[in-house]
């Protein structure tokens, strides 16, 4: 059984911290006691050790990127292990009355192909390029410049690429650009592979995906991460569904790629499908994380709370249920959801999305109509949207279950869904 | 007055019928001293002391020490990478000659020279040189200046068999020629460029012969006769304070040692060096002077033992001299 | 900085370049009485470009010295009057020729300072017409300033205009140091305000000759003046070049350079000498090591001569080395206007 190598908390006042180094990195042999890395924490730099011998496996998150006390960073496979597919599950067999059994999960064999593909080594071709001056820029307004698009010769990023960048972004928060998208963008440094877009669920925004997106991007793939209507940066308003499903699709147009991977989470599964419904040429695959749509069973309390939260306290309660981990929130971030949430921006799309404690929208017509491969993936500890709904799904999808993960897929099992998607989006 | 002194001294050549007992002294004391110092001097450098090479005039001491001998205080020289004689013979001091061998703040360059920069401008020398022939030039300036500066300042240039075959001596020579400088020219002519012989490197078989095409004096002398040097300087000396322009001596004489402290004497022979071991200037001067009956034997006993103790304190005084300080590199490349 | 003659002087007028270095010289030898010329039919002839003119006449064949034709001999001659106690300002007829003399500038002029453990001063000054467009052809066109840029001990000096000439020349010959003085031949004839009185420019400091805001263009001796007309026709396109004349090579006004890039964030550098290991690859380094380095908007773009022995042929000759338009283009290029 792979062993967790998580973020631990080496200090009473601790709520986060970042891997200042890597010791090791994926297919690294390991004794129990060898350094794994180096964690930064409010106070110091300190070493933290493998727990268990084995080999290293799914390195999940970039040097510097702040992760919760507890976060799983990645895994040390035991001898036999080969990869980590070991940990998506197949569901537990005391099911509660399903209406249907779940398809068995590996029917699109997706790790027929090679495993460990790695970004090829140094093509200056598609190597970033940019200028001083841009890259300075995009350093001082704390923005990657793996982000902005190069308009210069050999696509090279310009300062003015960069100040276009900024404007975006700048004009994004105010009330004025009513029409704009906030959209997130990793570009990989690698070889590029392809590119990601991570639709996020309700309440949230695309700031959840931060970790994952720099696992992708470290893995050759340019991820975008739109703020859905409603939601984060994004100022237009979500009175129905239908504004959240078109904001998204007007995102699909600020993605610099013909076609792309698609992934949703909860409710943002459900936008995803309806978009891609529409822009089915765009679309190579679709991913959906603990999906809205599928079945009427939700956690109802847990959508109106959100919806209408306002006091920290309450709110910190509300977001335990998503994960089976415990994820201590810093009182920053509980402030900042609560200023986000206590607009009220999202009482009305709740009311729309639950009615009478069930899910009102079921998306099952437009999945089973998509001409692309899509793959569907629950947590078994899920407490909002119960895994057992994937025996709803139409025929042609696939399931699969991650044990020891609740709605929050990527919070609870980052390195599994870095590696699960990395190999989608290699096929 | 040498008439007279020939008078005194009838049965002495003239040469040193013409010196003072002090000038025989000191002429033997200033080559002794060359002669330890750089004795010495390799000495250090076989136990390590000495970082770079050096060249060394063993053999060749009558040549600087005549000639110096015949200058003032405020005339001014120009050497050659060989020159620790020219240097000692015109005052230097051993102890910072030993200094900036040993590469130390001290020395005369401050570390930054060592032995083939060896310079005291203030004291009227103008440098040794690490380019053959390159001092030619520089003594026909300083010449220039000289003149123009109205001083009777005259400036001995010295140079090697070797350099006379570089354009810079004949443009030097023709310059000071056509300008009537103040500026003696002396070629050591110690037989060999590093291992080339003169006889395949220069057309003509005397260096002095070369003094026709610049219209002036050109005089051969017996170089391991410091007498002999001394007159034929004292000579082209007067000659150009007078303003009467520039001379060419050339000292024939031999190096002893190698070219440098790698060379090893492929190109010669063992007996041609004993042959020239045994004309010794030094140890010349002292037994003409001796066999004479001018002096006795403890007057140069006395130069002997007290150039010891000079020796002495001079390398313990350079050892115990502090090294340069590496944050001060670059100082000194500007005023 | 003195940039503005009638900042502090009174009496100006319009010189050539040529007459104005003469001037310097003729002030600097009235001041001072170890101040002397010597070089290559200098005297009655007056130079071989007219520079030194009626000094002789002035000053007598004993202070403008009229030498045998021996470059090396004459070097050496002006390190070992510098030495002491004179100083003189050696002309070379032309730049080239100091190939000759090379060995008395790069191994003793040089270094005797350092050498002599800062004991010793080698004053002098070296004059020399340099550059192209004389039809002189392969051995009496080149710019070899760089090579003597190379060597700690020298300064390195190539003035752009008759203002510059005359104060560079002066603060030269009064500078402890060797001076290589490089003139360019076509600018002999050059006209500009220089004042009556004997002025100084300090050597080392770099000049901004043009504001601007979109490019930098730094240029040595003509290169300087072509750059300002390149910059006349830019600016009718809407681009603002600022242009710099460097003045002096070593030492090297980097700072100002460094300051206009942080503000126009492009750089071109025009030089005449071979582009290949020349002043164009010092600046771009120097910039590029600096913190001016983030400020860079764009690759830095050097202009310099082609990698050819200077050519007879006008046409030729001209193709040679950058031309107005070459530096006009190249700022387009590197502002890509063409292309928009």
């Amino acid at each position: 059984m792979a062993t967790e190598i998580i973020l631990p908390r080496v200090d009473m006042a601790m709520e986060s911290g970042s891997v200042a180094r890597w010791a090791v990195k994926n297919g690294d042999a390991v004794k129990t006691g060898d350094l794994v890395f180096e964690m930064n924490t409010d106070k110091s730099v300190m070493e933290v050790e493998a727990t268990a011998s084995g080999t290293i496996a799914g390195i999940a998150v970039d040097e510097g990127v702040e992760m919760p006390v507890g976060a799983v960073l990645a895994y040390i496979l035991a001898a036999g292990e080969t990869d980590l597919t070991s940990k998506i599950a197949a569901p537990a067999p005391s099911l509660p009355t399903p209406d249907k059994a779940p398809e068995q999960t590996d029917s699109t064999s997706n790790h027929s192909a090679v495993e460990h593909a790695v970004a090829s080594s140094a093509d200056d071709e598609n190597q970033l390029r940019a200028t001083p001056l841009a890259r300075q820029l995009a350093r001082e307004a704390g923005i990657k410049i793996a982000t902005v698009q190069g308009t210069g010769p050999l696509s090279r990023i310009e300062a003015g690429d960069v100040k276009r960048e900024l404007s975006v972004m700048e004009s994004s928060k105010g009330d004025a650009g009513q029409s704009r998208i906030k959209m997130r963008r990793w570009l990989t440094e690698t070889k590029r592979r392809g590119a990601i877009m991570l639709v996020h669920g309700f309440g949230s925004n695309g700031a959840t995906w931060e970790a994952l997106s720099g696992a992708l991007a470290r893995n050759g793939f340019d991820v975008y991460a739109p703020d859905l209507a409603g939601h984060g940066d994004t100022a237009i308003n979500a009175d129905n569904f239908d504004a959240v499903v078109s904001s998204l699709e007007n995102a699909f147009t600020l993605v610099g790629y013909d076609r792309f991977h698609l992934v949703g989470h909860s409710m943002g599964a459900a936008a995803v499908v309806l978009a891609a419904s529409r822009n089915r040429q765009r679309i190579t695959r679709l991913t959906l994380l603990a999906p809205f749509g599928v079945g009427p069973e939700i956690d109802s309390e847990f959508i109106a709370g959100i919806a209408h939260a306002n006091k920290p306290g309450a709110i910190a309660e509300l977001l335990q249920l998503l994960t089976v981990r415990s994820v201590p929130y810093s009182s920053k971030q509980l402030l900042a959801i609560t200023k986000e949430l206590g607009r009220g921006r999202l009482t009305t799309l709740a009311s729309q999305l639950v009615n009478d404690g069930k899910q009102a929208i079921d998306i099952r017509t437009e999945l089973a109509n998509l001409p692309c491969p899509v793959d569907v993936v629950f947590g078994i500890g899920d407490k909002i949207i119960p895994w057992y709904h994937a025996a709803n799904l139409p025929h042609r999808v696939a399931a699969r279950f991650v044990a020891d993960a609740g709605h929050m897929l990527h919070v609870d099992e980052l390195p599994v869904l870095t590696d699960l998607l990395a190999k989608h989006l290699a096929d | 007055m040498s008439s007279s002194v020939e008078a005194l001294r009838p049965n002495q050549r003239p040469e040193l019928a013409n010196l003072s007992d002090d000038t025989i002294l000191e002429s033997y004391r200033a080559m002794k001293l060359i002669r330890r110092f750089e004795e010495r001097a390799e000495e250090s450098y076989m136990r390590g002391f000495i970082h770079g090479t050096m060249h060394l005039s063993i053999g060749q001491e009558a040549s600087a020490v005549g000639v110096v001998g015949a200058l003032r205080a405020s005339d001014t020289l120009t050497s050659t990478h060989r020159g620790h004689g020219h240097s000692i013979a015109k005052g230097a001091d051993p102890a910072l000659m030993f200094a900036e061998f040993f590469g130390k703040q001290t020395g005369y360059c401050g570390g930054r020279g060592g032995s083939m920069h060896i310079a005291d401008v203030e004291s009227g020398n103008l440098g040794a040189n690490g380019i053959v022939g390159g001092g030619l030039p520089i003594a026909v300036g300083a010449a220039l200046s000289a003149k123009m500066r109205k001083s009777d300042q005259v400036c001995v240039c010295f140079f090697g068999d070797g350099a006379s075959n570089e354009g810079a001596f004949h443009e030097a020579l023709n310059m000071a020629s056509i300008w009537r400088l103040p500026v003696v020219f002396v070629c050591e002519n110690n037989k060999y460029g590093m291992s080339m012989d003169i006889a395949r490197s220069s057309a003509v078989p005397d260096i002095a012969q070369r003094a026709v095409s610049y219209a002036m004096p050109g005089i051969s002398v017996d170089g391991n006769d410091v007498a002999a040097v001394r007159a034929v300087a004292e000579t082209a000396i007067a000659r150009a304070r007078a303003g009467e322009g520039p001379s060419l001596i050339e000292c024939k004489t031999y190096r002893i040692r190698g070219h440098s402290k790698s060379d090893r004497n492929f190109y010669r022979t063992k007996e041609e060096i004993e042959e020239w071991r045994g004309r010794c200037p030094i140890e010349r001067l002292r037994n003409e002077v001796l066999g004479l009956g001018r002096l006795s034997a403890d007057r140069f006993d006395a130069i002997d033992a007290a150039i010891e103790v000079e020796m002495e304190v001079a390398i313990e005084f350079a050892k115990a001299s502090p090294n340069p300080d590496p944050a001060r590199l670059t100082e000194d490349v500007y005023a | 900085m003195l940039d503005k003659p009638k900042d502090m002087i009174n009496q100006v007028r319009e010189l050539t370049y040529a007459e104005a270095i003469r001037e310097a010289m003729g002030q600097a030898m009235e001041a001072d009485p170890t101040v002397f010329i010597l070089g290559e039919d200098i005297g009655t002839y007056g130079g071989a470009f007219g520079v030194t003119g009626d000094l002789i006449h002035r000053f007598g064949a004993e202070r403008v010295i009229d030498t045998p034709i021996a470059e090396l001999g004459i070097a050496g001659a002006a390190v070992g009057a510098a030495l002491t106690g004179m100083r003189p300002i050696l002309e070379l007829q032309f730049s080239d020729f100091v190939t000759l003399a090379a060995e008395q500038i790069v191994n003793q002029a040089a270094k005797i300072r350092f050498m002599f453990g800062g004991k010793a001063s080698v004053p002098l000054v070296v004059r020399m017409p340099s550059g192209s467009g004389t039809g002189a052809a392969a051995q009496h066109s080149q710019s070899l300033e760089a090579w003597f840029g190379h060597i700690p001990g020298l300064k390195v000096v190539q003035p752009s205009t008759p203002y510059d000439a005359k104060g560079l020349l002066l603060a030269a010959i009064d500078d402890p140091n060797p001076v290589l003085f490089f003139e360019h031949k076509l600018l002999y004839k050059m006209k500009g305000a220089v004042p009556i009185e004997p002025y100084r420019i300090t050597i080392g400091q770099a000049v901004v000759r043009r504001a601007g805001t979109d490019v930098t263009i730094v240029g040595t001796s003509i290169m300087a003046v072509r750059a300002l007309a390149a910059a006349e026709q830019l600016a009718a396109q809407g681009i603002e070049a600022e242009v710099i004349d460097l003045r002096s090579i070593r030492p090297m006004d980097t700072e100002t350079i460094f300051r206009s890039v942080r503000k126009t964030s492009r750089l071109i550098v025009v030089y005449e000498g071979v582009k290949t290991l020349g002043v164009g690859a010092e600046i771009s380094a120097a910039v590029a090591e600096s913190d001016a380095f983030d400020f860079l908007d764009a690759p830095i773009m050097r202009l310099g001569g082609q990698e050819v022995p200077l050519p007879y042929n006008p046409v030729l000759e001209k193709a040679a080395v950058p031309q107005e338009d070459d530096i006009v283009a190249a700022a387009l290029n590197l502002l890509r206007k063409d292309r928009r």
